[in-house]
């Protein structure tokens, strides 16, 4: 229960580590995380460039319809007060009273906003006043003279009052204009501000957005919805309302004023200022409204990014699949050729380096299997080989056996003779038998011997420098009385030469070699011939015997090899003659050669090299090893 | 990239479109109640329909207006109001001599109330921006004009001295109308009385009391039950060759020598301007009671001739439209 709980905790990041451990999800990780990185960043820099760039549009726009706005709003009061002006004559007693009276109500007919009009004397004295609701009064006389507004007009050509709200509600400034002669009267209007509003509604902001006028206190005098100025709405404290006040200047490096309108909603004012009056419009945006090209550029960057990214998966997935395909090929191919399926060949399409990966595995699996095929061609020879080897050993076993039975049984049949108590003649001939026999066992045993410290690797080859002669004279002691026996002629040349060799194993050679001439020749002569040229001592050993076929020549020197015609004498050696001849020259480093062809007899040669003649040389003394004093006969 | 961008607001559009759709296509109700006859409210009523179709209200696509009548009988008022009530109207236009019957009912729903009266003085406002309870309206201010009508008249008539008011009775404010166009008169040295004329027979009433008391002019109050009867007065002041004055331009396309006021369109725009607010969830509260501020004087010159009068270079100066 435990176990599989923890199994099951351990689960997410078992998967996570094989994830991690597969070659194609770290291939498309890397393209995703590439392409994300190039995405954003290209992205987000395009993004930031260009809703900087938008919203320093935004603000311009805004700014200007705001300074739009406020250029309407003065040509509205400017329109008022130039029909205002039109109504001072070049002096006050150049108009009569009844034409003063059919302008001021031709003025007020021209002006809606305006709901009452006073002309007023040079003196400061109003002299008529003609009303929409109230009753015309002409002359009533009213002194305005000390009034500021008054001064103010005669001074500047014209002041506009503060801001008032008839009845509490209805929103109305006066207007007073005038002129600095004395000659001239002077206007005062009572302006209907309510009368705004229609050039208040006509500024469109945006879809959502809004302009509104405020006084110099940041009272509402004009908004598109007309309730809030007759309820006379609090906007002083608003904070793009404040901004205006504080104459903070906005649309400055594409700023706008974020704040909060009175229902709550998030803005962005821009504000403009009319000097000569002291009143402000402001304008809002809906924030949204105003950023919506932004966000729509942020969206829009977004799906890009999204399918950006959904493309750098795809392309992720499809290149991780076309690079791991042929490597899956190749591992499965590998691990089938490491299995030892050299048949196996691994096949990847293409060109590239993947594939002539794979040509290199085939190659190698290739040539594998031609050495596998040497190797075992190799075996099957060695194993005949050795076979052979064993045959022969066996033959020789069952020969030898035979041809160490023969001086055996016949040294049995000389000790019986022995035992019937012959004659003294007798005895001496039993007695030459009987040595002859064991010498012939010695021989071969001597051979068996030999052959056994080849095998075993124990002989130790004395090199030393020593003269020929002795040793060729003592060939010729061993073998002329056998030669002689057979009707041979045997002849050994004489040598003065001096050698580097063993001396005992040298003996060896020459003694199986002549021993063998000796053996297989019938009739003729055997010889032994030295001749010296170039530091080397060439000595031949020629007999007229039955010589050799080409196709033999290679085998003579194995173990165990017998000419499959023996001796006329019928007698055979145990074949090892040869094989103790070359193996010898071999330690001895002298080159064995023959020259042979069938009825014509053969010759072998041995190359010894030669040394200069030395007087008493310590190096030159005998081998201890002295040669049998038999003749041998193998 | 632009017009990808605007294939994304038009998707977004065609997403966004039925739900805009749905919300229009609700049909919204509400209710007309007057004491006068149907016939008498034809022009205001068009007007009112121009106001609402400019604000996107449209009778008979969005809209369902349901017209109430007194006919005369102000006893109906508060009943024919529930009635509209339960018939489904989310809100009242109550007109004229109605107002008082039904605004203070409490009914559940607002009221916009169109009156010539001076609200806070017939007690629908505490002040402008103080309607009481769930109400707010438009004045036509008819009392502003008695004095201003009396002054222009005198202008054309100078010899001018004695006029008679003729009214409806049952008219919100008249006694302060009456006393208005008392202390104008005393200002302008004029006398001043009144005919009331609750009903069509009491025009012949009228004719009697005008045949003997002979005015140098009749000053007509204008309300729905003139407007219905503009003709009958036209003729009954005709025969005995009184010239009239009233306020709104019909009456002096139907002879009356001039009028002076409010110019009405404007205030019908304000009135369905009122009631898109209200059915937009506005409360009537919030919106101030409104006066209107453009005012229209028509001088009729044929029944000036008629009269041998000629009209001063200052009252044409001032007139917005001379009838020839």
């Amino acid at each position: 229960m435990n176990r599989s709980i923890v199994w099951i905790l351990a689960l997410p990041r078992r998967v996570l580590g094989s994830f991690r451990r597969h070659l194609s999800v770290q291939v498309a990780a890397a393209i995703i995380g590439v392409a994300a990185l190039v995405l954003g960043a290209a992205g987000g820099w395009s993004l930031h460039l260009f809703a900087s760039a938008q919203m320093t549009a935004i603000a311009s726009m805004h700014q200007l319809q705001a300074t739009t706005a406020a250029a309407s709003i003065q040509r509205f009061v400017d329109d008022i007060e130039t029909h205002l002006r039109s109504l001072i004559g070049p002096s006050w007693t150049s108009t009569s009273e009844d034409d003063r009276r059919v302008d001021a109500v031709r003025i007020l007919r021209a002006l809606p906003a305006v709901s009452t009009l006073r002309l007023v004397d040079p003196q400061g004295r109003e002299q008529l006043r003609v009303s929409r609701l109230g009753p015309d009064i002409a002359g009533s006389g009213t002194d305005l003279s000390q009034t500021e507004a008054y001064k103010a007009a005669r001074q500047q050509g014209r002041h506009v009052g503060a801001v008032y709200f008839l009845d509490g509600s209805e929103p109305y400034v006066t207007i007073h204009v005038g002129g600095a002669s004395d000659r001239r009267g002077s206007v005062v209007a009572d302006v209907n501000l309510k009368l705004i509003s229609d050039t208040i509604a006509a500024i469109r902001i945006g879809d959502a957005g809004r302009a509104f006028l405020v006084d110099s206190q940041g009272r509402l005098i004009s908004h598109p919805d007309i309730s809030l100025v007759l309820r006379r709405t609090e906007v002083a404290s608003l904070r793009h309302v404040q901004a205006a006040l504080g104459r903070s200047p906005s649309g400055e490096e594409g700023n706008l004023v974020a704040g909060q309108d009175l229902e709550g909603g998030s803005v962005l004012s821009a504000h403009a200022l009319l000097p000569s009056l002291g009143w402000s419009v402001i304008t809002e945006l809906p924030r949204a409204e105003a950023l919506a090209p932004v966000n729509t550029a942020v969206r829009l960057s977004m799906a890009t990014l999204l399918g950006g990214l959904l493309a750098a998966v795809a392309c992720g997935a499809l290149i991780a699949r076309a690079m791991l395909r042929p490597i899956e090929t190749l591992t499965v191919g590998a691990a089938k050729i490491g299995a030892g399926d050299l048949d196996h060949r691994i096949a990847v399409s293409g060109a590239n380096e993947l594939a002539q990966l794979g040509d290199r595995f085939n190659d190698m699996a290739a040539s594998l299997q031609a050495e596998r095929d040497t190797l075992e061609e190799k075996v099957r020879l060695r194993t005949r080989e050795l076979a052979l080897a064993n045959q022969a050993k066996s033959r020789f076993l069952a020969s030898a056996s035979h041809d160490l039975r023969q001086p055996l049984h016949a040294l049995s049949l000389f000790v019986d003779e022995l035992r019937a108590r012959p004659t003294g003649e007798r005895r001496a001939r039993l007695n030459d038998n009987l040595s002859d026999a064991v010498g012939r066992l010695n021989d071969m045993f001597d051979a068996i011997l030999d052959v056994s410290r080849i095998e075993a690797g124990s002989i130790r080859p004395q090199i030393l420098r020593f003269p020929l002669a002795p040793l060729l004279a003592a060939l010729h002691a061993i073998f002329s009385p056998a030669a002689a026996a057979k009707g041979l002629r045997l002849s050994i040349d004489d040598s003065a030469a001096w050698v580097e060799s063993d001396k005992s194993l040298l003996q060896r050679i020459l003694q199986n070699l002549v021993a063998n001439a000796v053996r297989y020749t019938v009739t003729g002569d055997v010889r032994l011939v030295c001749s010296e040229a170039d530091g080397q001592l060439t000595i031949a050993v020629i007999d007229t015997g039955p010589g050799i076929s080409p196709d033999l020549q290679s085998e003579i020197f194995h173990e165990f090899f017998r000419a499959s015609t023996p001796g006329q004498s019928g007698e055979r050696g145990l074949g090892l003659g040869l094989f103790i001849v070359d193996n010898y020259a071999k330690l001895l480093g002298h080159p064995v050669s023959l020259r042979s062809e069938p009825d014509s007899g053969s010759c072998f040669e041995l190359c010894v090299p030669t040394v200069p003649a030395a007087a008493e040389n310590p190096l030159s003394r005998p081998s201890q090893r002295q040669p049998a004093s038999a003749p041998r006969v193998q | 990239m632009r017009s990808r961008r605007e294939f994304l607001v038009l998707a977004a559009g065609t997403v966004a479109s039925p739900v805009i759709a749905n919300a229009s296509a609700r049909q919204r109700r509400i209710g007309w109640l007057t004491a006068q006859q149907p016939g008498s409210l034809t022009s205001y009523l068009e007007a009112m329909r121009q106001g609402l179709a400019e604000q996107r209200l449209v009778e008979g696509q969005n809209l369902e207006i349901l017209y109430r009548y007194g006919n005369d009988d102000m006893a109906r008022m508060p009943e024919l109001a529930r009635d509209l009530i339960a018939a489904g109207a989310e809100l009242l236009v109550v007109q004229g001599a109605a107002i008082p019957q039904v605004i203070h009912l409490n009914l559940p729903v607002p009221i916009i109330f169109v009156t010539s009266a001076d609200p806070i003085a017939a007690g629908f406002a505490r002040s402008l921006t103080e309607p009481i309870g769930n109400c707010t309206g438009v004045t036509f201010m008819g009392f502003e004009f008695l004095g201003k009508r009396l002054e222009l008249l005198k202008e054309i008539m100078p010899v001018l001295n004695y006029v008679t008011v003729l009214g409806n009775p049952f008219h919100p404010g008249s006694e302060i109308e009456l006393t208005s166009s008392e202390s104008a008169g005393r200002r302008l040295g004029i006398a001043v009385d009144f005919i009331a004329t609750p009903t069509r027979d009491s025009l012949e009433a009228a004719r009697a009391t005008l045949a003997r008391t002979r005015p140098n002019a009749i000053s007509l109050l204008p309300d729905g039950f003139a407007m219905a009867y503009r003709r009958t007065i036209m003729e009954i002041a005709g025969e005995l060759r009184i010239p009239i004055t009233s306020g709104w331009p019909a009456f002096a396309q139907a002879g009356a020598l001039c009028t002076y006021g409010p110019r009405l369109p404007l205030i019908y725009r304000r009135v369905a301007h009122f009631v898109a607010r209200i059915l937009n969830g506005t409360r009537a509260a919030d919106l101030p009671v409104e006066r209107p501020s453009q005012f229209e004087l028509v001088l009729n010159q044929a029944t000036a001739r008629s009269f041998n009068l000629a009209f001063s270079r200052a009252i044409l100066a001032r007139a917005d439209e001379v009838i020839e």
